[in-house]
């Protein structure tokens, strides 16, 4: 058989043949660098928006846990001031001490504001061995004059069934409506008996 | 590599007056036939041969709705020269330039257009002289061609002549491929005769039948100018003893025009004293049993020898 094809012309035929193959090889290797990247990114894309959506939720329920958390505490704490309150209520010696003290006032003296503290003063700073069932009252109000001011303190501490220990904190005078009383603070403590002891508890 | 084992490729005969194709898918135990079909080419002057070709094979392309990129080609035998020339290895000149010399004083044209093609017409031995059968054509119409081509989206991989084409069909329409073969194609005006042994070409020589066109008759071919073909295979026949020595002819093949006309077989048989065939060029086919009752089919003998050719090192079946 004859070969009539210009050497020339094949190996032109040739190169473009195998130009053409590379190319193509190129541009299937791009394409599939290219559709590897986009594959990559749209999953990462999916990825991120998935880790948005679960941080948003964790947000969203970490806000609600905090919410109940609080909830709880403030429950806790209402249940504990309404287990102190029922306590109190129960407490006969706080009641006597109160009778015992109400009845000590005389038609010139005024109690504006009492404070009740059934903490002992070791207890307050901290000492673990405090003997329980001490009992602080301090009582803010008016008294017509000091006088009436004395009378009061030496009626309060008069013996009783409670014996306390009475001290004037501070006193003053000052204007009221159209005339002068005399501000009192006077602090009343009953120190802890064997017979009745405190719950250990501070109301206001 | 041009080709790989399996691989369809189309075959292209550009005759003269008409150009067949064929598409094969070859590297089976047997190749497969596609399709084959047939495009007439548009009358004119032989400058114009190329173009008018081309024209009829991009309608060929058009019609037949053709894929393939890679195509097989012969060109017709009339812008073809061939002639015998003589190799001296003793010589300075390469086979090549002794070879070219040899052509410088029968060319048609320009010898800085010339193309041209070898082959050993001997078995090979010690001797320091060879004889070589040589085909040349013009490089500019190669050129044409090829460039024709390309502008169809094709890539021509192999171009060959139409009797090297026919040759490499004939070992495989034989019983036995060892004898010494002639064969007749005729185209509607023109025609060649090739003397091959295996697939190897010995000697061709085209001939036309113009006295028959000339004359109006209808019948065109082989079978209107009977003499003339016979005179024609007769000088090639003593050629064949005369210089070649050999006188061994085992049988004659025919194809084209004429080939089914048992006037024409017992004319040829009685005047040569020789076995006389028209074999159906598809029966190598895997398939070509089908087309076999096609009167036309023995006129692909030429287009599908070149697709039956051992294309890059690859041959047509595995």
């Amino acid at each position: 058989m004859a070969e009539l094809i210009p050497m020339a012309y094949r190996v032109r035929m040739a190169t473009r043949r195998r130009v053409r193959r590379w190319v193509l090889a190129g541009t299937l290797a791009l394409t599939l660098a290219g559709m590897g990247v986009s594959g990559a990114f749209l999953d990462e894309c999916r990825t991120a928006s998935a880790v948005a959506r679960l941080e948003t939720s964790r947000q969203a329920r970490s806000t609600l846990f905090g919410q109940a958390d609080e909830l709880v505490a403030r429950r806790a704490i209402l249940a504990e001031r309404m287990g102190k309150l029922q306590r109190l209520s129960d407490d006969r010696v706080l009641v006597s001490l109160l009778q015992q003290l109400a009845a000590r006032f005389s038609t010139n003296d005024c109690l504006e504001y009492m404070h009740i503290d059934t903490r002992s003063s070791a207890h307050k700073d901290g000492a673990a061995d405090a003997p329980e069932g001490v009992y602080t009252v301090r009582l803010n109000g008016v008294t017509s004059t000091t006088q009436s001011l004395a009378e009061l303190l030496t009626r309060l501490s008069a013996p009783a069934r409670m014996p306390v220990t009475v001290m004037l904190e501070k006193s003053n005078r000052e204007n009221l409506l159209d005339g002068q009383v005399i501000r009192f603070q006077i602090n009343c403590e009953k120190t802890s008996t064997d017979k009745s002891k405190g719950a250990g508890n501070t109301a206001g | 590599m041009v080709f790989t084992k399996s691989k369809m490729v189309l075959a292209v005969e550009l005759g003269g007056d008409v150009i067949r194709a064929v598409q094969v898918k070859r590297g089976g135990r047997q190749p497969d036939l596609a399709f084959y079909a047939a495009q007439n080419v548009a009358p004119g002057t032989a400058d114009t041969l190329v173009e008018r070709q081309l024209t009829a094979l991009e309608e060929l392309f058009r019609v037949q709705h053709i894929g393939t990129r890679e195509v097989l080609a012969t060109i017709p035998t009339s812008i073809v020269v061939t002639r015998t020339a003589q190799i001296d290895k003793q010589r300075k000149e390469t086979p090549a330039e002794q070879v070219q010399t040899a052509l410088l004083n029968c060319l048609p044209f320009d010898s800085k257009d010339l193309l041209f093609d070898y082959w050993p017409i001997q078995p090979a031995n010690t001797s320091l002289r060879s004889d070589v059968l040589v085909v040349a054509t013009q490089a500019s119409v190669v050129q044409r061609y090829l460039d024709g081509f390309e502008k169809l989206g094709v890539t021509c991989v192999h171009m060959d002549v139409a009797p090297c084409a026919l040759a490499s069909l004939i070992p495989l329409t034989q019983q036995t491929s060892e004898a010494i073969v002639g064969s007749v194609a005729i185209s509607r005006d023109v025609g060649f005769f090739v003397i091959t042994e295996r697939n190897r070409v010995l000697f061709w020589r085209p001939f036309d039948l113009n006295t028959a066109t000339q004359k109006g008759v209808s019948v065109a071919g082989i079978g209107a100018s009977l003499e003339r073909v016979g005179d024609e295979i007769s000088k090639c026949v003593s050629h064949m003893v005369g210089t070649m020595h050999l006188d061994n002819l085992g049988e004659l093949l025919l194809f084209g025009y004429g080939s089914d006309d048992l006037v024409v077989t017992e004319y040829l048989k009685n005047r040569f004293n020789v076995a006389v065939r028209n074999p159906s060029p598809f029966a190598v086919l895997q398939n070509g049993d089908k087309i076999g009752a096609d009167k036309q089919a023995t006129h692909y003998g030429t287009v599908l020898g070149l697709a039956m050719q051992e294309i890059a090192g690859v041959p047509a079946h595995g």
